[in-house]
C-alpha cells in the first residue's frame, strides 16, 4: 500500500505544472523534429521591461514578435519585422517607423504601433522600477514614441547620436499587449501572470514550463504573420541543468543537441569521439585586461605602463589558456575594447607591444626605476615598485593569468602581489577605484559607444545589459556584467582630451561609414596610452548535433532565428 | 611474579631519566630494544614535527612552496616503513612485559589492551598517523611546488610507470589543468584539509564542551536555555547554514581559510556540548563533587578541574568521529565554490576543481574524493575503535 | 500521549522564532542591500524611494522584525527579489520536489542499510561484521557530492544504464502512458537518491549495529534462548523488534543531514528542489527566499521529529508520556 501512494506521489509530481501536449489547437502547417537545448538557469519573467535572466531572453526571442530583428556582418545589420520600414530625419533626432498589419496577438488581437507605445510607457514608469530605463534616456519625454496611427509611429530623440545605438534603444524592447497588461498594477509587474504564460505575437509559444526543469516552445499555430518566420521543428525544449559536468555527460550521450561555452579542453575530444557534433565557434565575445589605477601614483606614467605590457609574454599565456590540446588558440590578442568582430570599426593596424624585457628594464629607467639595492626589484626614491594584482575568484583563467603574469613582472623587477576577491566585492572596488591594478573583463558591445569606458567627463554608467543591446550569458562568464556596474566604468580614471575629443566626435556622427576613421583613431590613441594591458578577445564554444539544418550561430546569440532551424525527414530522433 | 615488580622497582629511576630526554631512549637502555627503537622513531617524526613549525604561518597561509625533490615512492616507501614499524610497536607496548600486577588492571591499561585487540580501531589509528606522517614531510615527499603552473602539459594523464623509469614529461598522477603536478598539489591540499579539519574541531570542541558544562553543572534554566539553543541548531541542515554565513559574507580572499575554520568550528560544537552535559549530568551526583562542594570551591573551579576533565573520554571518541565530518562539511562548502581560496587547495577544493574535466582527466575528481573518504574513514574507524575500548558492556567480547 | 504532544508542540514555537531572529541577525550583520538589486545607474531618487519603502528598508532594524514575525505568524513570507515571485509560490514548486527525493530514500535506501546492520550485529565479531562495517563506513565517510559525480559517470556515461538529470525524460514525458511515466520517474530518482541516501543509510547500518549489540545481551534474549527457541526465531521476533525502536528516532533525525546533502546533489542532478532554490537565493542575496526556505526547513526537521516520536510511541507500549 505504502508503495502504491508512493508511486502516485511520484506521478503527480512529474506533473506538477503541466498542462499535457497542446489540444485543441490544430497544426496549421507541417513541422517535424525537436531541438533539446541546455541552459543554466530557470527563465523567471517573460516580460522584456523587467526581465533578467538569460533564459529569459531566449524564450523571449522566440515568443515576440521584435519590432526589427537583427543579423550581423561586421556590424549590426537591421532586418525589417514588425516594421517593414524606417525612416530618418535629416538631423537624425526622429525615426519614423512604418509597420505590417498582419501580424495578430494569440488571441487575435492586432499588434499595432499603441503597444509597442505601451512598452516603452510602461519603461519609463518608475513604479515599474525597469532595469531597462537607459533605453528611454534619450528620447524626448511624451514623443518616445508619438503613435500616428496604428501602422506609423515615430521615436523622438533629444539629439542625434550614432544611429546603432539609437536603433537599438528603439527595437530592443517588443511590442506588449496593452489589451492584456494595460490594467495591471504597475507596481507588481513583475508577479503578474504574463510573466508566466506570455501571450505570443511571435512563432513560438511557450508551451509549458516545468520550473527549475525545462521549457517547452511549440509553434504558434496562430500565428498570422509571413510564412518564413513560421517554425519548421515541432519542439524546441530549453532543459535547465546548471552543472557543467553534467550538461557535457548529457551532450555526449546525445541526450540535449546544443550546448554553449564548450570548455576549451573538451573541444577536440569532442570532436574526434562524437562525429554527429557540429562545434561551431563564437567569436571574440568577450576580452581580458590589466586596468592600471591611474589615482595610484605608480601608474601615472604612461612609460610605466608601456613597460608593464612590454615585459608579458601574452602570445605565450594565451597558448596556455586559450589553447585547446591539438593547438588550436581560441581567441586573439586584443587592441582595444571594441570587438573584432566589429570589422568595419576595430582598427586592424595596431602593432600589439612585443614582448621584451629588455626594453621594459629601459622604459623603467626612463621613468626613474632602476635597481639600486640589488634587491632584483627596481625602485625609486628607496621604495620598490610593488603592487597588489586583484582579480575575482571564481575565474580559473584569470587566476591562472594572474600567477602568468606575475612570473614575468619579476622577471622585469616589478613585485607583484595576487590577491583574489569575491565578485561582488572586486566590482565595488573596481568602482571605488580601490584598488591598484585590476585583472578583469568585458563582454564585446555590438555597437559602438567607448564613452562610458574611456571619456573622462563620465559620472555615471551605464548598465552593460543596455550597453550591448543583448542580455549577456551571466552564466559562462561569471561575473563580468551579472554584477550591476551602478556608477563610473572608467576605473582607470583614464583623461587625454583628444581621446575625449575624438568619442564626442564620433558619437555626433550618425552615419557608420563616417564615424568608423574616428573609432579608429580614437582606438590607436587610446592603445598608445596603455590605460590598460589588453590581453586578449575569447571564442566561445557551441556543440550542436549535425542532424539540424539551417541554425544561425553568431556573435549576436548561440541559437538564433530558431523557426528556420529544422531536421531532415530521415534524421528525425524522437517519434511520437 | 613479586620479582618482577621488584626488578621493575630497581630500574625505574634509570627509565625514567633517560626517558626525560628522549623517549625511548630508556628502554633502550634497559634493554627493551623493539620498544625503544618504536618509540624512537616517534621522536624523530616529532622533531620533524617540530622542524617544520617555522614553515607552519606558511603553511596555513599556503605560501608557494619549494619542496625539497626527493623521489616520492622513496619518501612513501619509507613513511610505510615509519609507520609500520610505530604501528608494531604499539603492539609491543601494550604486551607489558614488565608491568605491575596492579597496573595491568588500571584502567588506563585495560583500555590500551581493549583498543589494540580491537582490529579495525588499530587500522584507524595506522590511517591517522600515517596522514599526519604524510602531511608533516609533505614539502619532503612532493615532487614539485604545487603551484608551479609550469613543470608539464596540462592534463596529462597519471603515468606511474613512466615518471618511475624516468620519462619526461611523465607524472606520477598526471597534470590539472594548469599544467601542475597534481601529485604534490594532492599532499598540500591534504595538509591544509586535516589542518582544517582539526582546528575547527578544536574550536568546537571547546565551544561545545564549555557550553554542555556549563548547562550540566548549573542545570535549571541555563540548561535549558542553552539546550534550546543547541536543539535549534541541531534542526538546521548544516550545509545550509554554512552557506548562509559564508555566502551572505561573501568571504573572500586569502583570509577565507581562517574564516572557514572559524566558521566551520561555530557551527559544528552542538553534539560535544550534547555529550559534556549528559556525563556531567551523571558526574555530578558523585561523591568527589560533592566532596569538592563541601569543600567550598567555586562553581568555575568545580566545573572546569574536576566535572570537564572527567567527562573527557567520550568527548574525545566523539572527536574523531566529528573530525571526519568537519572535513565533509569543508568539501560540501568547496563544492559549492565557497571554500578556501585559489591557489590554496584542499581535498575539497580539488574534487570541485576537477569536476569541470570530468569527461576530460576523471583522475583530477577521483583521487581527491578518495582520499577525503580515506581520511574521514580512517578517523572513524579511530573514533569507533576508541568507543569500543571505553565502553565496559563490550569489553570481552571478542 | 495527547498531553505531551501539545507540549513538544508549544516549544516548537520558540524554536521557529529563534531560528528565524539567528537568520535575521546573519542578515541584517552582513553587508549589501536587498534593494540593490534593483538600483542601476540610471534609478532616479523617486524610484529608489518607492523601492526602498516597498521593502520596508526605511524603517529601523526592530521594525522590520517584529514586521517580519507579524508576517511569518500567518505564513507571509513576501516576495522574492530575484524572481519577483511570491516565496510560497518557489517554495510550494521546490518542497514537494525534495520530499519525493528524501521519502524515497528513506523508504527504499534506509531498510538496506537497517537489514545490514542486523546482520553485523548478530554476526558480532565475524569476518562478515568487519567486512560490512568497512563497506558501511566506506559509504559513511563519502562526500555525497563526489559519489553524485561517480555514479554519473560510471552509470549513466560509461555504462548507460540509467538517466543522466532532471526528474523525468525530457523529451518524450508527455507522450507516455502513466506506467511508463511512473517507470520514468523511478529510474530518474535512483541515482539522486542513492547519492543523497547512502551516507545516512550507512549511519543507520552502524547505528543498528550497536542497538542490536545492546539488545542481544540483554536478559529476555537469553530467556528467549533458554526456553530453547531457534536462533531465528530469536532474532526475528524479539532482537530485530527491540533493536528497531531507536532507529525510528534516527529517521527523524536524520533529516537534516538529508536537506543538507540536497544542497549539493540536486545542483549536479539538475533537480530543481529546495537545496538549489536556498543555495541561488543565499547567493542572489534574495533574503526574503532564505528566510521562508529556513522556516520551512526547521518546520519539516521538527515535524519529522515529533513524528518520530510519536511512532515511537505507538511501538514501544512501555514509553508513557505525561
Amino acid at each position: 500500500m505504502r508503495t502504491l501512494s508512493l508511486l502516485a506521489l511520484l506521478a503527480t509530481a512529474g506533473c506538477t505544472g503541466e498542462s499535457g501536449p497542446t489540444e485543441g489547437a490544430t497544426k496549421a502547417w507541417e513541422t517535424s523534429g525537436t531541438l533539446v537545448i541546455a541552459v543554466q538557469e530557470d527563465m523567471d519573467n517573460l516580460i522584456p521591461i523587467v526581465s533578467q535572466s538569460a533564459a529569459d531572453s531566449y524564450v523571449e526571442g522566440a515568443v515576440y514578435f521584435g519590432t526589427i530583428d537583427s543579423g550581423f556582418d561586421c556590424s549590426l545589420k537591421k532586418i525589417p519585422a514588425l516594421a517593414t520600414d524606417w525612416e530618418w530625419s535629416d538631423d537624425g533626432t526622429v525615426i519614423k517607423l512604418t509597420l505590417r498589419e498582419d501580424i495578430t496577438w494569440e488571441d487575435g488581437t492586432p499588434m499595432t504601433a499603441k503597444d509597442i507605445a505601451f512598452s516603452y510607457d510602461l519603461v519609463r514608469d518608475p513604479d515599474v522600477a525597469s532595469p531597462r530605463i537607459s533605453y528611454v534616456q534619450h528620447g524626448i519625454e511624451g514623443k518616445f514614441p508619438v503613435v500616428i496611427d496604428d501602422t506609423h509611429l515615430e521615436f523622438h530623440f533629444t539629439h542625434a547620436y550614432d544611429r546603432d545605438t539609437q536603433m537599438s534603444h528603439i527595437t530592443a524592447l517588443p511590442a506588449l499587449p496593452e489589451h492584456l497588461l494595460g490594467e495591471a498594477d504597475r507596481g507588481s509587474l513583475r508577479k503578474h501572470a504574463f510573466g508566466k504564460s506570455p501571450m505570443p505575437s511571435g512563432s513560438w509559444k511557450l508551451a509549458k514550463h516545468e520550473a527549475g526543469q525545462r521549457m517547452v516552445l511549440e509553434p504558434n499555430w496562430n500565428f498570422t504573420g509571413p510564412d518564413e518566420y513560421k517554425p519548421k521543428l515541432n519542439r524546441v525544449i530549453l532543459r535547465v541543468i546548471p552543472e557543467y559536468a553534467t550538461r557535457l555527460i548529457e551532450l555526449e550521450k546525445g541526450t540535449i543537441d546544443l550546448m554553449q561555452s564548450v570548455q576549451f579542453e573538451d573541444v577536440d575530444r569532442l570532436a574526434k569521439e562524437h562525429p554527429n557534433l557540429r562545434l561551431v565557434r563564437r567569436g571574440w565575445r568577450s576580452m581580458d585586461y590589466i586596468a592600471w589605477n591611474q589615482q595610484n601614483d605608480l601608474f601615472k606614467d604612461a612609460k610605466v605602463r608601456r613597460a608593464l605590457t612590454t615585459a608579458m609574454d601574452i602570445d605565450h599565456m594565451m597558448g596556455q589558456l586559450l589553447t585547446s590540446e591539438s593547438g588550436e588558440v581560441y581567441g586573439k590578442r586584443s587592441t582595444g575594447t571594441i570587438t573584432p568582430a566589429l570589422c568595419g570599426v576595430h582598427n586592424d593596424d595596431i602593432q600589439p607591444l612585443p614582448y621584451n624585457v629588455e626594453q621594459a628594464k629601459t622604459l623603467l629607467a626612463e621613468a626613474g626605476w632602476t635597481d639600486t639595492d640589488g634587491d632584483g626589484f627596481v625602485d625609486k626614491d628607496g621604495k620598490k615598485l610593488s603592487f597588489t594584482l586583484t582579480t575575482n575568484n571564481g575565474n580559473p583563467r584569470r587566476a591562472k593569468a594572474s600567477v602568468f603574469i606575475q612570473d614575468y613582472l619579476k622577471q622585469a623587477g616589478v613585485e607583484v602581489n595576487i590577491e583574489q576577491l569575491a565578485a561582488n566585492s572586486f566590482f565595488e572596488n573596481l568602482r571605488k577605484k580601490d584598488y591598484d591594478a585590476a585583472l578583469s573583463g568585458w563582454s564585446a558591445g555590438l555597437f559602438v559607444d567607448p564613452s562610458t569606458i574611456w571619456h573622462s567627463d563620465v559620472v555615471r554608467g551605464i548598465d552593460p545589459q543596455s550597453v550591448n543591446g543583448d542580455t549577456p550569458n551571466c552564466n559562462d562568464e561569471v561575473t563580468d556584467n551579472c554584477v550591476e556596474k551602478r556608477y563610473e566604468f572608467n576605473f582607470v580614471s583614464y583623461s587625454n582630451p583628444k581621446a575625449d575629443e575624438l568619442i564626442e566626435k564620433g558619437l555626433h556622427t550618425p552615419v557608420p561609414e563616417e564615424s568608423a576613421p574616428i573609432w579608429r583613431e580614437m582606438q590607436q590613441v587610446i592603445y598608445d596610452d596603455q590605460p590598460y594591458t589588453f590581453l586578449w578577445w575569447m571564442d566561445e564554444v557551441i556543440a550542436v548535433d549535425s542532424r539540424f539544418e539551417d541554425t544561425t550561430i553568431n556573435v549576436l546569440s548561440p541559437f538564433g532565428n530558431l523557426h528556420e532551424w529544422s531536421v531532415p525527414a530521415d534524421k528525425i530522433k524522437y517519434e511520437r | 611474579m613479586t620479582a618482577i615488580v621488584q626488578r621493575e622497582a630497581q630500574e625505574a629511576p634509570a627509565v625514567a631519566k633517560a626517558g626525560y630526554v628522549l623517549p625511548g631512549l630508556g628502554h633502550l637502555l634497559t634493554g627493551n630494544v623493539v620498544t625503544g627503537v618504536g618509540m624512537l622513531s616517534v621522536d624523530a617524526m616529532l622533531i620533524v614535527a617540530v622542524l617544520g613549525i617555522p614553515d607552519l604561518p606558511r603553511v596555513i597561509a599556503f605560501d608557494t612552496w619549494g619542496g625539497i625533490p626527493i623521489h616520492p615512492i622513496v619518501a612513501v616507501l619509507s613513511l610505510f616503513g615509519i609507520a609500520a614499524a610505530q604501528f608494531w610497536t604499539a603492539h609491543r607496548l601494550v604486551q607489558p612485559k614488565v608491568l605491575s600486577e596492579l597496573e595491568r588492571n588500571s584502567n588506563y591499561n585495560l583500555f590500551i589492551r581493549e583498543f589494540t585487540r580491537n582490529r579495525t580501531g588499530m587500522i584507524g589509528l595506522f590511517g591517522v598517523v600515517l596522514m599526519i606522517g604524510v602531511t608533516l614531510m609533505t614539502p619532503l615527499i612532493a615532487p614539485f611546488d604545487p603551484d608551479d603552473v609550469g613543470v608539464g602539459t596540462k592534463l596529462l594523464a597519471p603515468a606511474p610507470w613512466a615518471y618511475l623509469t624516468g620519462a619526461p614529461d611523465a607524472f606520477l598522477l598526471g597534470t590539472d589543468v594548469y599544467g601542475r603536478d597534481f601529485f604534490s598539489r594532492l599532499l598540500y591540499g591534504g595538509r591544509i584539509s586535516l589542518s582544517i579539519g582539526f582546528i575547527a574541531f578544536g574550536i568546537a570542541a571547546s565551544i561545545g564542551t564549555a557550553v554542555g558544562a556549563v548547562a550540566g553543572y548549573f542545570g535549571a534554566w541555563v540548561d535549558r536555555g542553552l539546550m534550546w539553543f543547541v536543539d535549534m541548531l541541531l534542526s538546521l541542515p548544516r550545509l545550509v547554514l554554512l552557506l548562509a554565513i559564508v555566502g551572505m559574507f561573501r568571504v573572500q580572499g586569502v583570509k577565507s581559510i581562517f574564516l572557514i575554520v572559524v566558521i566551520l568550528g561555530l557551527t559544528g560544537w552542538m553534539g560535544v556540548s550534547r555529550i559534556v552535559r549528559s556525563q556531567v549530568l551523571s558526574l555530578k551526583q558523585q561523591d568527589f563533587i560533592q566532596a569538592a562542594r563541601a569543600l567550598g570551591y567555586g562553581s568555575t573551579r568545580i566545573v572546569f578541574r574536576h566535572l570537564v576533565p572527567n567527562a573527557l573520554a567520550p568527548v574525545i571518541v566523539y572527536c574523531s568521529l566529528a573530525i571526519g565530518g568537519t572535513m565533509l562539511a569543508e568539501a560540501g562548502l568547496s563544492f559549492l565554490g565557497l571554500g578556501v581560496a585559489p591557489p590554496t587547495s584542499t581535498w575539497g577544493t580539488l574534487v570541485n576543481d576537477g569536476r569541470e574535466y570530468l569527461r576530460q582527466s576523471a583522475p583530477l575528481t577521483v583521487f581527491p574524493g578518495l582520499c577525503i573518504v580515506m581520511a574521514v574513514m580512517s578517523f572513524n574507524l579511530l573514533g569507533d575503535g576508541l568507543r569500543d575500548a571505553l565502553d565496559p558492556k563490550l569489553r570481552g567480547t571478542k | 500521549m495527547l498531553k505531551y504532544l501539545l507540549r513538544k508542540l508549544v516549544l516548537v514555537l520558540p524554536l521557529l522564532i529563534g531560528v528565524i531572529t539567528l537568520i535575521f541577525i546573519l542578515i541584517e550583520l552582513s553587508p549589501g542591500d536587498v534593494a540593490d538589486k534593483f538600483f542601476t545607474p540610471e534609478t532616479t531618487p523617486e524610484v529608489r524611494e518607492k523601492i526602498v519603502a516597498k521593502y520596508g528598508l526605511d524603517k529601523p532594524a526592530w521594525f522590520r522584525y517584529l514586521l517580519l514575525l507579524k508576517n511569518l505568524a500567518v505564513l507571509d513570507f513576501g516576495t522574492s527579489i530575484a524572481h519577483g515571485e511570491a516565496v510560497t509560490t518557489l517554495i510550494g514548486e521546490a518542497l514537494p520536489n525534495t520530499l519525493i527525493l528524501s521519502v524515497v530514500t528513506l523508504l527504499i535506501i534506509y531498510p538496506v542499510g537497517v537489514a545490514l546492520g542486523t546482520i553485523q550485529g548478530v554476526k558480532h565479531g565475524t569476518v562478515v561484521d568487519s567486512g560490512a562495517s568497512i563497506v558501511s563506513l566506506f559509504f559513511y565517510s563519502m562526500p555525497s557530492f563526489w559519489l553524485a559525480l561517480m555514479l554519473q559517470l560510471y552509470f549513466t556515461l560509461k555504462w548507460e544504464l540509467l538517466p543522466t538529470s532532471g526528474m523525468h525524460d525530457p523529451v518524450m514525458y508527455e507522450f507516455m502512458s502513466t506506467p511508463e511515466k511512473i517507470q520514468d520517474s523511478l529510474l530518474h530518482i535512483i541515482l539522486p537518491g542513492v547519492a543523497m541516501g547512502v551516507a545516512s543509510a550507512a549511519g543507520a547500518a552502524r547505528y543498528m549495529r550497536s542497538s542490536v549489540l545492546e539488545v542481544i545481551r540483554q536478559d529476555f534474549v537469553r530467556t528467549a534462548r533458554a526456553k530453547g527457541l531457534p536462533e531465528r526465531q530469536v532474532v526475528s521476533k524479539h532482537v530485530i523488534r527491540n533493536a528497531m525502536l531507536p532507529i525510528v528516532t534516527l529517521l527523524g533525525l536524520s533529516l537534516p543531514f538529508l536537506f543538507s546533502g540536497s544542497v549539493l546533489i540536486e545542483t549536479i542532478f539538475a533537480w530543481p528542489g529546495m537545496g538549489r532554490l536556498i543555495v541561488s537565493a543565499i547567493f542572489s542575496q534574495d533574503t526574503p527566499v532564505v528566510i521562508g526556505c529556513f522556516f520551512v526547513f526547521t518546520l519539516v526537521v521538527v515535524t519529522g521529529n515529533l513524528l518520530a516520536d510519536i511512532a515511537y510511541a505507538l511501538v514501544d507500549p512501555r514509553i508513557k508520556y505525561d
